[in-house]
Parts: C-alpha cells; sequence; structure tokens
C-alpha cells in the first residue's frame, strides 16, 4: 500500500531594514549577545552609525548593560539626556537576557528668537 | 623578590570574536586562555568569566583583570590576588603582555625563599653562637636602666661568653645580673659615649681583674650595649720589655759615641797643643788643616750625643756649627765672611754627613788658598737642600778669581774633594764666572 502525504503553506513578506533597529538599543544583561558582540555586528551593518555607552558600573536598580545610540540622536540630545529619559521611561521595563529596541524622536522647538534691522 | 621567577609564558591564546562554545573545552583543559585580537592582548579568559558573562562572543565575556608589572613583588601579587579573589594575573614589561603568574606558583615561590631565609637565618645564628662561644676576646651584653634620658643609673649584665668567665673567674650564672659597673668601675662616661656616638674605645688597667684591657663598645639596641674585652697585659708587657731594651741600645749608642766625641776631643787637644809649639807658618797651616778635618768630624759625634736622633743629622745645625769652628781657627779668615743659608732642615745619615762636612772643609781650604777674592771682603755661601730624588751641596764664592789654574786643580785638597765625592756617589759642577760655584749633587 503507498503512502501518500500533502502540504499547505501560508505566507506573507515584507521588507526589513538592517540593522533593524534605527534609534536606540538597549541592552539588557546577560544577554546572549555581549555589548561588544552587538556593537560589532552593527559595525558590518550600519558602519559608523551607533555609539555604545557602557552602563555597568552604572549607579541604580536596572537590569541594563549598555546602550546603542544613534549618532543622529547624539547630534541633538547629550548622552547624559538620553540615558536620564531612558532610565525614567524604558530601563525599568527591561529585563535580564533581553535586547530592547527603542524609537527615539526628537523634536526641537526654538521661539523667541530676536534681532535688529539696521536701516 | 619579583614574579619575574614564576611567570608563566608558556599559554594558549584564542580570537576575541570566537564563539563561546568553541572554547570551552580548551578553557577547562588548560583554567585560562589568553584573547588576543589581532596580536593585540585583549584579556585573560578564566572559567567564571564564562558563568558571570554568559555571552556568545568571548570578547563579550571578558572581565577586566589586574595587571602586574613585570617588576613587581611576589608579595604584592599576591595580595593583589587575595582582594580580587583572582587565581591568576597577567604580566605586563612595558606595557607589552609577557605572560601570566599563578596563585599557586606563587605561593610556591614564596614558601621555597622563607624555607631558604630560615636556614640561611639558623645557619648565620649557628656561625654567630661558635664565634661567641670560641672567640678569645671577652664578650659582654648589658641592658641600661636610665633615670632620666641622660643619666646612667645601672648596667646590668645580660649574656657573656666563655673568654668573659676566664678573664673574669667567675661563672656565667654569678656574672648575669651584676652591675658592670661593679667590674669596670669608671665604665659610666664610657657607655655614655657609647650611646651618643653608637661606639667608644679605651684602654685601661683594670684593677678588680688584674689586668691591662681594652675595651670597646657599641650600642645594640636602644639601652642595650655589647662590649668588647681584650686582654692586652702580655702586649703591654711585651711592648715595655722592647721599650725598655730600645731604651737601653740608645744608651749605649751615646755611650759609644761619648767615647769617641771623647777621644776625638783628646786628638783635638793634642794637635791644638802641638799647634802652639810651631813657628813655621807652613806646619801651622798643615796643624789647622788636621784640626779642622778631625773636628768635622768630632762635631756629627757631638749633634748624636746632644740630639734625640741616633742617626739622623740636621745639616743646618752641622754646617753653622762647623764654620762657626772654622772662622775661630782659621788665620785667614780675617777678611772672609763665610754664611750658611737659611734655609729648612735637612736631615742626612751619619755617613754621608761627615762626607759633605769635610767636603765642604776642603772646598773652603781650596778657595782660601788658591784664589784670590776680587773685593775687599769675600763671602762664601753654604747651602744644603733636598729635592725630589737628590740632595744638593752648593757653595758659591762670588768674588774668588783662581790664581794659578794648575795648582788649584793639582791641590791636595782638591783630590781629597775628588775623593770624598766619589764616597758619596756623587757627582760635582764648578762654575767659574764671576767667582765660583761648587754644586755638589748625589741621592
Amino acid at each position: 500500500m503507498n503512502e501518500t502525504a500533502s502540504y499547505s503553506v501560508n505566507l506573507s513578506f515584507e521588507a526589513i531594514k538592517l540593522p533593524p533597529v534605527t534609534d536606540i538599543l538597549v541592552l539588557g544583561k546577560k544577554h546572549a549577545q555581549g555589548k561588544k558582540g552587538i556593537m560589532e555586528s552593527f559595525r558590518f551593518t550600519a558602519p559608523d552609525e551607533f555609539e555604545l555607552f557602557d552602563l555597568d558600573n552604572d549607579e541604580g536598580d536596572y537590569e541594563v548593560e549598555a546602550i546603542l545610540v544613534n549618532k543622529r540622536i547624539l547630534k541633538r540630545l547629550p548622552v547624559s539626556e538620553i540615558i536620564s529619559v531612558l532610565k525614567k521611561s524604558v530601563f525599568p521595563y527591561v529585563s535580564k537576557g533581553e535586547a530592547v529596541k527603542v524609537d527615539f524622536s526628537v523634536k526641537i522647538n526654538v521661539e523667541n528668537i530676536k534681532g535688529s534691522i539696521e536701516f | 623578590m619579583t614574579v619575574e621567577k614564576v611567570l608563566n609564558r608558556n599559554f594558549l591564546t584564542i580570537s576575541a570574536f570566537e564563539g563561546r562554545a568553541a572554547i570551552e573545552d580548551k578553557l577547562a583543559r588548560e583554567k585560562f586562555l589568553v584573547v588576543m585580537d589581532n596580536n593585540n592582548y585583549e584579556g585573560l579568559l578564566i572559567n567564571a568569566d564564562l558563568i558571570y558573562r554568559p555571552h556568545k562572543l568571548v570578547i563579550d565575556c571578558l572581565s577586566e583583570k589586574p595587571k602586574v608589572d613585570f617588576y613587581d613583588s611576589i608579595e604584592n601579587t599576591i595580595a593583589i590576588m587575595d582582594q580580587y579573589s583572582l587565581h591568576i594575573l597577567p604580566v605586563f614589561k612595558n606595557n607589552d603582555f609577557i605572560g601570566v603568574v599563578t596563585y599557586q606558583s606563587l605561593l610556591n615561590e614564596l614558601y621555597l625563599q622563607n624555607v631558604k631565609n630560615k636556614v640561611k637565618i639558623e645557619e648565620s645564628e649557628k656561625n654567630y653562637k661558635l664565634l661567641f662561644e670560641k672567640m678569645r676576646s671577652g664578650f659582654i651584653l648589658a641592658e641600661i636602666f636610665m633615670n632620666s634620658k641622660t643619666q646612667i643609673n645601672d648596667i646590668k649584665i645580660v649574656n657573656v661568653n666563655p673568654a668573659f668567665e676566664e678573664m673574669a673567674k667567675l661563672r656565667k650564672n654569678n656574672l648575669i645580673g651584676l652591675s658592670l659597673k661593679k667590674i669596670f668601675i669608671n665604665i659610666e662616661p664610657f657607655v655614655n659615649i657609647a650611646l651618643r656616638q653608637g661606639s667608644s674605645n679605651m684602654t685601661f688597667f683594670n684593677e678588680t681583674l688584674n689586668k691591662h684591657l681594652e675595651i670597646s663598645a657599641f650600642s645594640t639596641r636602644e639601652n642595650q650595649i655589647a662590649v668588647m674585652v681584650v686582654d692586652i697585659s702580655d702586649r703591654i708587657n711585651n711592648e715595655k720589655i722592647i721599650n725598655d731594651a730600645l731604651e737601653e741600645k740608645k744608651e749605649l749608642i751615646r755611650e759609644i759615641q761619648h767615647r769617641v766625641r771623647n777621644n776625638m776631643q783628646i786628638i783635638l787637644s793634642f794637635l791644638h797643643l802641638n799647634r802652639m809649639h810651631i813657628n813655621d807658618p807652613k806646619y801651622d797651616e798643615f796643624c789647622t788643616k788636621c784640626i779642622n778635618r778631625v773636628h768635622s768630624v768630632a762635631l756629627v759625634h757631638e749633634h748624636i750625643l746632644e740630639g734625640n736622633k741616633l742617626d739622623q743629622i740636621d745639616m743646618q745645625w752641622y754646617f753653622t756649627n762647623l764654620v762657626s769652628h772654622f772662622k775661630q781657627f782659621n788665620n785667614k779668615q780675617n777678611n772672609n765672611d763665610i754664611v750658611v743659608s737659611n734655609r729648612k732642615t735637612v736631615f742626612l745619615d751619619m755617613d754621608r754627613a761627615i762626607y759633605c762636612g769635610m767636603l765642604v772643609n776642603e772646598i773652603i781650604e781650596n778657595l782660601l788658598q788658591n784664589t784670590v777674592s776680587r773685593l775687599k771682603i769675600r763671602k762664601i755661601e753654604i747651602s744644603f737642600i733636598t729635592t725630589e730624588n737628590n740632595y744638593q751641596l752648593e757653595i758659591v764664592d762670588n768674588s774668588a778669581q783662581i790664581i794659578d789654574q794648575a795648582v788649584y786643580s793639582q791641590s791636595f785638597n782638591f783630590e781629597l774633594m775628588n775623593m770624598l765625592i766619589e764616597q758619596l756617589k756623587g757627582n760635582m759642577q764648578t762654575i767659574s764666572e764671576n767667582g765660583i760655584i761648587y754644586k755638589v749633587l748625589f741621592k
């Protein structure tokens, strides 16, 4: 008696960006990929775009080892400010062994620009 | 003692970007791995790194470890390892990684060194004990008890060696605890010097021990001194015997000189008596010359009798006395001025001093007999100096003119002058230009 088999496939597809992170990556402690390994892979996929900040010795009760920040954001905000925002809004939600992608958009408003005109 | 001795240069290296799975077996086998990236040292990987840093790449697993300098001491390195709870550390020389040191190897080396040092100390102690027991000088260790910062209350004996027991004729048990002041009555100022300056020495006769002693004390630590005692009674006695013998010898030589001088004085007296009965000027002159020659020898013996030195003649004294006698007994002295230059005193042995004295005698005789003076008053100057290797006798007559060269150079005085120079193993230079200069050089 001959056995028979059949199959069905469901699929969907979309375009992705490499690396999958565009703004900030928060790396939890004891993540399988360590900070240097991750940074090395970013160096291949987005050369010179990201900067690594080690938070191993940072004070605070967080499970965060390091952050990788797009240099575009660093041009608009100092890193201390970025970390301060992340500590408040992101770090409390990061677990050990986890890597979290953060979309971080910076909008800058400038008001009350004054000057004088000579006639 | 540096880590150099225990440096391990045999190690396995892995790449910084290797996966942990690939190196886990190696690490289990080797206990540590040296992580390199493009020939640059990245770190030292140990098992604890994989446990506490469970990443996938070796570079992420690495933890920072203290660096040991090649010249660091073993003791310091062990202290660092204890502080960081590490059993292995990387070693650097001029910032270059050169190897590793392990806790066990450091401990082993330290233990080995301690054992070696202990053996050395034991050997040294043994040698010192042997020296202490066998040395012929007495040795005392004493404790000082002070009333105030500077005033000594008592000095008590703590330990002595067998040589001092023998000197004191007392057993060690009886000496320990005894006050040093009881043995050496005036020791306190001496100990004070030793305490202030570190050491002091003195030689004295000790009535308690009935011995001549030479003692030296040195401070060993605060309020403790060590005293070395040497019995120099035999040496002092021998020195006394030698000094007595020397004094006796000097006395004998003086006695001989005394007798020689007396005999010469007798000869001189006879010659003077004889001269008084001579009317012929020719024989008178002959007799005067003989008196001068004998006197120049007798004067040396007189010097020895008067002076402290038995074989050294003060040539300044000798020539001054010689000239004085010459002036007194020579008839031709009326218009002559003979002087001895006042130079630094030179001493010469007796034999050569006599030759020099006779030579001066003959030169002056020859000058007065065979030359005339161009000046109204003739001046003859005698000087005797010593240079680095030579003696120089110089007689200058700045107005002499030779009457007859043949008579002058064939005279008996001239013959004697040459004989005396030969005896001195020297040479004579005569310069006849505006007077006559005699320059005699000898060694």
